[in-house]
């Protein structure tokens, strides 16, 4: 058994059957709601809700992949109470941040290579203000030397170790084996409101015969070329795809968002051990979750520590290029 | 068929209203014994030859006492004056004896309901009951009944003694029960008899009217959103009858009509059909048949073409036989019953199909005896069995070229249940009544299940069982036991005892009562919900039963209480028991009732002071957390007021601490990018919870009052109408249905929101029969 079947077995343990509905509740929910709203004549109103303080968690967000260097970094925030009217972020400097790489033993033990230890540093990016860009650890030799920089390698485990204010923080992540797309195609043509020529990317792969594989989706293409992050790509991880129902089968997934004719479009998917799954999964549900019908939902930490919440995200990606006709 | 003694004779007492219409369950004492008529107004007894005083009294009629003299065999028919001017004693009690004042229960009849005000005009059984003290209303748009800190499942709701398994209307905003059908409410919230069991916390039974076994009637209402309509008459005079009643809301039609452009093609209403029939073999024999049929149908396009249907309802059917036997000294019925839940739903969303359909269905049979060979014994036995399917749910969903098919497993399972329950008078001043149920279930084959390790984790294997095959079996005694002691003729102090088991959970994570919720039996994994409660009371009846003084104290154990974990899909997961958590409950408390039941003003002061917590090993950090619905105060004043036969006018007020809701305890920012060229950021910023239930909304408070006019009924014209005109939270109380926080992240700002649903809303309805 190879690393990344041992992976496989360790990290994504059953087919848990876990079809995502989100879209279905959503629609009862927001149908519903609005139903009830429109009926009885409901009314809305600003309301001071009265929120105790608590104390402020390290909000860790890391990434690791296998295809493009300059988006392994690691953000550190803290997470601010509920009712500071201030929404942006509170950056977190002067951290240790370290990203090992290990292997996985006969003995489900895994041994870590402290000798190629990378240490991230506090990057300030190309062109964006200083203060924005603040609490990003990079590896040094993305400037330097880049053909040495930090690069994921499927099959392997990654740790990442944190050291802030005294305190330390710890999370592992395995990277499985890219799953191959075997084509993009483009279809669903339409004209869209402002009279552009539209159409929708749907990308064709073959899932693994065993069960227990996640995708999340991303692209870039005209209005995200000059940004920076995985947080700036166009995204699809409300589509996280799970084989529990179709599991071995050729699939074929189409993105509903709307490119614009001539596009130049790059596809990645990124094959993800369950762990991280869940992470993205609440974190879709957390970016929803209010209203009397629906449950408060946190984010589900995969960090190692005292007040800490994010996800060490394990990104094993295939990507594929095409312009939309 | 029963030899008589040469010095008894038998004597069949029927017992009849106004307009012949008989009066069910009517009380009657016969030289001070007391017994029951049966729901057609008839008791046949065995009576010595020579003189008797019969009594008989109902709820809503006067008392009528009746010096008879028999000698052979014979029929008497006691006519029963109704009190159209007054609001009826909630508890069915007539003359001084208190025992009377069952303990945790109340009886309501629809004339009492249909003169409270109530939210858009509609008369609402579930609605109005929670008026009564220890049992809660999830919110102002929630039918959802909360008895004891028991949760909206753990209430036996039956419909003519066959249960419903979702009593509401778009999302509990209205129940399925249609006021224009419905002759009586009985809610028992402890101190259950044996004959009950399935459920943890309540019965809440609600019994429909038989047809007019004389002549041919109609009657029915307008109102704000809804019409009613039902007919009634003899299929054989005097011997047979039916009654045929329809709901239909028409808010989608009106809208049509004043906002069609708002609306579009969207449009939601609901319908009712209730349907009985009756027929009496001999004085010894009957047979009812009872049928519901309601559906809630839904559709909803917005302007980016998303479609969503959603039909979803209630199907219901049973036949009883009723017999008596020893001149009335031994009862029995036998009972089969159908009832069903199903939902069908799509949503079309850009490229992506859902098709989503559940299903649950249940064929029981029954059987109840009752043996009442004097004042001082009775006795009660029987058995149900009921064989129950689930349908989980199979589901269609395509997103573009792509399908995914789902299909859970189907379940089934066998529930059966005998019980004893005795009934005897020990002294003068000390009655027990002692019972015991004992019920059991087998959740059985055919299915495929995942096999779980001893952590409760799938480990991968599936097993199939054939048909039949035993999945997981329990058994369990449920004892019951209830003591009443006369201080006097005025005052009893009683005790209670009861356990209860529950093998059936609701999958729900909101607040609401969705049609998509599931049952979910229990299994290998999902054990049932068992309840111990032990209640206490003091009753008094003063100023020859004008007033009427209750004050209980309970304390309820919960075991087995089902909750999910954060984010767990409860649609089409085959997984689903791998998603549950298990966890211990409480809940105590003091309820005070004070009621006024003569004169021109009569009404009731119920107050509840009570604590529930829910403790879960994997919630909260172990720590016990406040119920949803815990409410330490609750308050509901109910007056009525007949100025004249024309204008009655009755007012209800209630006050209740607000519910206990999770707020987030601090925000964080994710999912970062930078756009290079805008030199900007961009992030998600999301809430975090950490404690359970940490935050209490406003208290919830509101006045409402109605006015029912009726006008004076031609001589000799058989029609008759009434206005009823409702004002809906008079002083405009904007009690929130939901609060949160609204991140605006384009405008990178926040603000708390509170959303209300009923400012002040008066309605007008009319009502006809004829």
């Amino acid at each position: 058994m190879n690393d990344s079947t041992k992976a496989l077995h360790l990290y994504q343990p059953v087919n848990q059957n876990k079809q995502k509905h989100w879209f279905y509740h959503r629609a009862v929910n927001m149908a519903m709601t609005g139903t009830f709203l429109l009926f009885s004549a409901g009314c809305e109103k600003n309301f001071d809700i009265g929120l105790a303080h608590t104390e402020p968690q390290l909000v860790v967000e890391a990434y690791i992949n296998t295809e493009i260097p300059e988006y392994n970094y690691v953000i550190l925030s803290k997470s601010q109470t509920a009712e500071n009217t201030e929404i942006t972020s509170i950056p977190v400097k002067n951290a240790l941040v370290k990203i090992s790489e290990g292997s996985l033993m006969q003995n489900n033990t895994i041994t870590w290579d402290k000798n190629a230890t990378v240490i991230l540093k506090e990057t300030t990016l190309p062109d964006v203000p200083a203060g924005i860009s603040d609490g990003i650890y990079t590896d040094p030799k993305l400037q330097t030397d880049p053909a040495q920089a930090l690069r994921g390698i499927p099959g392997k485990y990654y740790l990442l170790e944190i050291e802030v204010d005294g305190e330390a923080y710890t999370a592992v992540t395995p990277l499985l084996y890219p799953i191959p797309i075997d084509h993009l195609s483009t279809d669903y043509h339409y004209t869209d409101k402002d009279g552009s020529s539209k159409g929708r990317v749907t990308v064709h792969f073959k899932d693994p015969d065993t069960t227990g594989n996640y995708q999340l989706f991303y692209w870039r293409h005209s209005d995200n070329q000059k940004s920076f992050g995985w947080g700036s790509l166009g995204t699809s991880k409300r589509i996280i795809n799970s084989d529990e129902n179709n599991n071995g089968s050729y699939m074929h997934l189409t993105n509903s968002y709307g490119f614009v004719r001539g596009d130049s479009i790059t596809y990645y998917m990124a094959n993800v051990p369950r762990s991280v799954y869940n992470f993205w999964d609440s974190y879709n549900k957390a970016r929803n979750s209010s209203g009397p019908l629906s449950t408060p939902a946190s984010l589900l930490n995969t960090i190692n520590g005292k007040n800490v919440t994010g996800c060490f995200s394990g990104l094993a990606i295939s990507s594929a290029t095409i312009v939309m006709d | 068929m029963y030899a008589v003694n040469a010095q008894t004779v038998s004597v069949s007492i029927h017992i009849s209203n106004s307009i012949q219409t008989p009066v069910g369950n009517a009380t009657v004492e016969i030289d001070g014994r007391r017994m029951l008529a049966d729901s057609s107004g008839k008791l046949l007894q065995v009576f010595t030859k020579g003189n008797h005083l019969i009594e008989a009294s109902a709820v809503g009629y006067y008392s009528r006492l009746l010096n008879i003299t028999v000698l052979s065999d014979t029929t008497v028919s006691l006519m029963l004056i109704q009190k159209e001017n007054e609001l009826r004693n909630v508890v069915v009690t007539a003359g001084k004896n208190n025992s009377k004042n069952e303990m945790s229960f109340y009886s309501l009849d629809i004339g009492q309901l249909k003169k409270l005000p109530v939210i858009l005009g509609e008369t609402d059984p579930l609605k109005t009951i929670t008026l009564l003290p220890g049992i809660k209303s999830g919110g102002e748009a929630g039918s959802g009944i909360y008895v004891r800190g028991g949760g909206p499942d753990q209430n036996l709701i039956l419909l003519d003694d066959i249960p419903v398994y979702n009593p509401n209307h778009l999302l509990g905003f209205f129940s399925v029960f249609n006021g224009d059908a419905i002759k009586s409410v009985n809610v028992r919230k402890g101190d259950m008899n044996a004959a009950y069991g399935g459920r943890l916390s309540s019965v809440i039974s609600i019994d429909t009217r038989e047809g007019d076994k004389d002549s041919m009637k109609v009657s029915g209402g307008i109102g704000l959103i809804s019409s009613k309509l039902s007919i009634e008459g003899p299929i054989v005079k005097n011997k047979s009858s039916f009654i045929i009643s329809g709901r239909r809301t028409y808010i989608d039609q009106v809208a049509k009509v004043f906002a069609k452009k708002k609306m579009g093609n969207n449009g939601y209403y609901f319908y009712d059909i209730n349907a009985n029939a009756d027929y009496e073999i001999n004085k010894n024999n009957k047979l009812l048949f009872t049928f519901y049929n309601g559906k809630d149908k839904f559709s909803y396009t917005n302007d980016k073409n998303n479609l969503f249907n959603a039909n979803w309802g209630n199907t219901i059917a049973g036949l009883t036989w009723k017999q008596q036997m020893l001149h009335g000294k031994l009862k029995q019925s036998v009972s089969m019953i159908y009832n069903a839940f199903d939902l069908d739903s799509y949503y079309g969303y850009d490229l992506s199909d859902y098709i989503f359909t559940s299903a649950v269905s249940d064929y029981q049979v029954k059987n109840d005896w009752n043996y009442s060979p004097s004042a001082k014994f009775n006795f009660n036995w029987g058995f149900q069995y009921i064989w129950h399917r689930f349908k989980p749910g199979a589901g269609d969903i395509t997103k573009g070229t792509q399908e995914f098919k789902t299909k859970i497993n189907n379940q089934f399972a066998r529930e059966a249940a005998v019980y004893l329950s005795s009934s005897f008078r020990i002294s003068r001043r000390f009655r027990a009544t002692t019972g015991l149920r004992y019920s059991y279930f087998n959740q059985v084959g055919p299915t495929e299940r995942i096999v779980y390790d001893n952590d409760g984790n799938p480990t991968g294997e599936t097993e199939l069982y054939k048909k039949g095959e035993s999945i997981a079996r329990y058994q369990y005694p449920e004892p019951r036991l209830h003591l009443d002691y006369s201080l006097s003729s005025l005052s009893n102090i009683k005790l209670s005892y009861t356990k209860t088991i529950q093998y059936l959970h609701l999958a729900t994570t909101s607040g609401a009562t969705f049609p998509s919720d599931i049952w979910i039996p229990a299994g290998q994994i999902v054990q049932p919900g068992i309840a111990q409660q032990i209640s206490i009371g003091y009753f008094r009846n003063t100023r020859n039963n004008m007033y009427r003084l209750n004050v209980e104290a309970y304390y309820k154990d919960l075991n087995n209480q089902v909750e999910f974990k954060q984010g767990a899909q409860l649609l089409l997961n085959q997984n689903i028991e791998g998603e549950m958590m298990f966890g211990k409950g409480k809940a105590y408390g003091i309820e005070l009732y004070a009621e006024k039941k003569k004169g021109k003003l009569t009404g009731w002061v119920g107050y509840t002071l009570s604590k529930t917590q829910r403790k879960y090993a994997e919630m909260n950090n172990g720590k016990p957390f406040p119920y949803r619905y815990d409410r330490t105060h609750d308050l509901s004043v109910v007056a009525n007021y007949t100025l004249n036969r024309q204008w009655n006018f009755s007012s209800v007020f209630v006050f209740g601490t607000g519910n206990a809701l999770t707020m987030p305890t601090g925000r964080v920012n994710y999912n970062v990018g930078f756009n290079v060229s805008q030199r900007t950021a961009s992030f998600t910023s999301m809430n975090q919870y950490e404690e359970i239930n940490n935050y209490r909304l406003p208290a919830y408070h509101r006045l409402d009052i109605c006015a029912t006019y009726t006008p004076k009924q031609k001589r000799k014209k058989r029609f008759s109408s009434s206005w009823n005109f409702n004002i809906y939270n008079v002083y405009n109380r904007q009690n929130p249905y939901f609060i949160y926080m609204d991140i605006n992240q384009s405008e990178k700002s926040l603000q708390g929101k509170m959303v209300y649903l009923f400012p002040i809303t008066p309605a007008v309805g009319w009502n006809f029969k004829f």
